[in-house]
């Protein structure tokens, strides 16, 4: 028992799993400003007296975005998740990073609407400042530290939805999974994949109900972490839903689905070898062999923590 | 290579789960107190309002005149103002609608080029549900319109 619960907070986790991370993260705050939200950077044109400061902007001398502020915020952020992705002094401009970060998130959120998206991904920002300097495909080191750092990134993935059905309960009552929020919400963003359901009431009842079990049960992929085939496979469940719904309704959660990645064994992807392979590959050496035998069995297969 | 492994002390853990449990506290707090102000800790309430299967199932959008005299919907892309975040402040716009002001204003820091807009309108439009079916019977309410002072829409 004790040694479940030390391995549920603490295993081992490999550095190269930080070093692509930290690519995903920065890729992410690369891609979001003009891809996948594009008005945040538009709020700089808001008049003040549309700004509705949050508790935090309200306690910390957070002045009101305007033009500079907001422009300065993202420049920021870019300039900063360059080197993070590459993990150049990964730490220092993960900081910065970070802080720059959420002042954009906040800048984003302090306009009458607050998005639960990011919670995962903020809290993946926070954990890599932490982490040490990594490599790609880096099997060899492998940290307890870093295990706890993703840990704390997972339990944030799974709050989101676990939690989200509490609030369902909480703001729609328990007759939330009766109620007609999906008819609601297919009129108001339905695509062509989801719009022929609003003939079918029944069946988004049904997918109501499916939906408050999958968010209720969502924590049990964070407890069948020894078994890593049965993790994986959920969270391969988990994205093909996010695929889902981003068909019905083309709400995709993509901070989420980028934080979510700290689940997967990410260590086993070596760029860097990669090429060294098909490199080596191409000209028909014979060294090439000692590169591809390498990593054949993967240690945390069959690690129990 | 053999595998090297960096561990944690006994204090770092006792530290390290301590915070965990933090964060997994104030995230389950707000869940059921408080709301969204404490962000980051908010509840995650996405789509967690009820709709009635008997009723109606309403549709924001914003729709400006311009000094030439057209109309048009003040979308995401022309405002940077969200559907959502307008919703957000619905009941502040209904309440004093000259604020809608602002809105125009975001429209035309956005597009310095476009004619300047004279009227800008919250308009509602409701789905009727019958049993979770939509009956076809469809309304629309301006909930909230502002007319800039010396223009005449």
């Amino acid at each position: 028992m004790t040694r479940y619960v030390n391995g549920f907070f603490f295993t081992p986790v490999a550095l190269g799993r930080v070093a692509a991370m930290r690519f995903l993260a920065g890729l992410f705050v690369c891609i979001e400003w003009w891809a996948y939200k594009p008005f945040i950077i538009q709020h700089r044109y808001l008049p003040e007296d549309l700004y509705q400061p949050l508790l935090i902007g309200r306690i910390l001398p957070i002045p009101a975005p305007n033009y500079w502020i907001v422009t300065g915020t993202l420049t920021v952020c870019l300039a900063a998740a360059v080197p993070v992705m590459f993990g150049y002094r990964p730490r220092l401009f993960g900081w910065i990073l970070f802080i720059a970060y959420f002042e954009w998130m906040l800048i984003y959120n302090s306009y009458g609407k607050v998005d639960h998206a990011s919670f995962g991904f903020m809290v993946l920002l926070l954990v890599l400042c932490m982490m040490p300097e990594a490599r790609w495909g880096d099997r060899t080191h492998r940290s307890e530290r870093v295990g706890w750092g993703f840990n704390l990134v997972q339990i944030a993935v799974v709050c989101t939805y676990f939690l989200s059905t509490w609030s369902k309960f909480r703001y729609g009552g328990f007759d939330w999974a009766n109620s007609g929020v999906f008819t609601w919400a297919i009129i108001r963003r339905g695509t062509v994949f989801s719009d022929w359901m609003l003939d079918f009431p029944q069946l988004l009842t049904a997918a109501q109900w499916g939906m408050v079990a999958f968010e209720l049960l969502t924590p049990l992929v964070l407890f069948v972490y020894p078994w890593k085939r049965i993790q994986y496979s959920i969270i391969a469940f988990f994205y093909v839903f996010h695929v889902a719904i981003f068909a019905a309704l083309t709400i995709s959660f993509l901070p989420h689905l980028f934080a979510m990645a700290c689940f997967l064994p990410l260590e086993r992807v070596d760029p860097q070898g990669l090429m060294r392979r098909v490199r080596a590959k191409r000209k028909g050496r014979k060294d090439a062999r000692e590169h591809r035998d390498r990593g054949e069995s993967d240690p945390e297969l069959t690690a129990t923590g | 290579m053999d595998t090297q492994y960096a561990t944690v002390r006994p204090l770092g853990r006792a530290v390290r789960v301590s915070i965990t449990l933090v964060v997994l506290a104030l995230v389950t707090a707000t869940t059921f107190w408080g709301g969204d102000d404490f962000f980051p800790f908010a509840p995650f309430k996405m789509y967690s309002s009820s709709m009635e299967l008997d009723g109606w199932a309403g549709s924001t959008r914003v729709e400006a005149v311009n000094a030439e005299g057209e109309r048009f919907k003040l979308t995401e892309d022309a405002t940077g103002f969200r559907r959502a975040e307008l919703e957000g402040q619905k009941s502040r716009f209904i309440e004093n609608p000259e604020l809608l002001e602002f809105v125009a204003q975001a429209y035309e820091n956005t597009n310095p080029d476009k004619p300047e807009i004279v009227t800008v309108e919250i308009i509602e439009r409701r789905y009727r549900l019958e049993d979770g079916h939509q009956t076809g019977e469809v309304t629309e309410v301006v909930e909230a319109a502002y007319t800039r002072e010396g223009a005449d829409a």
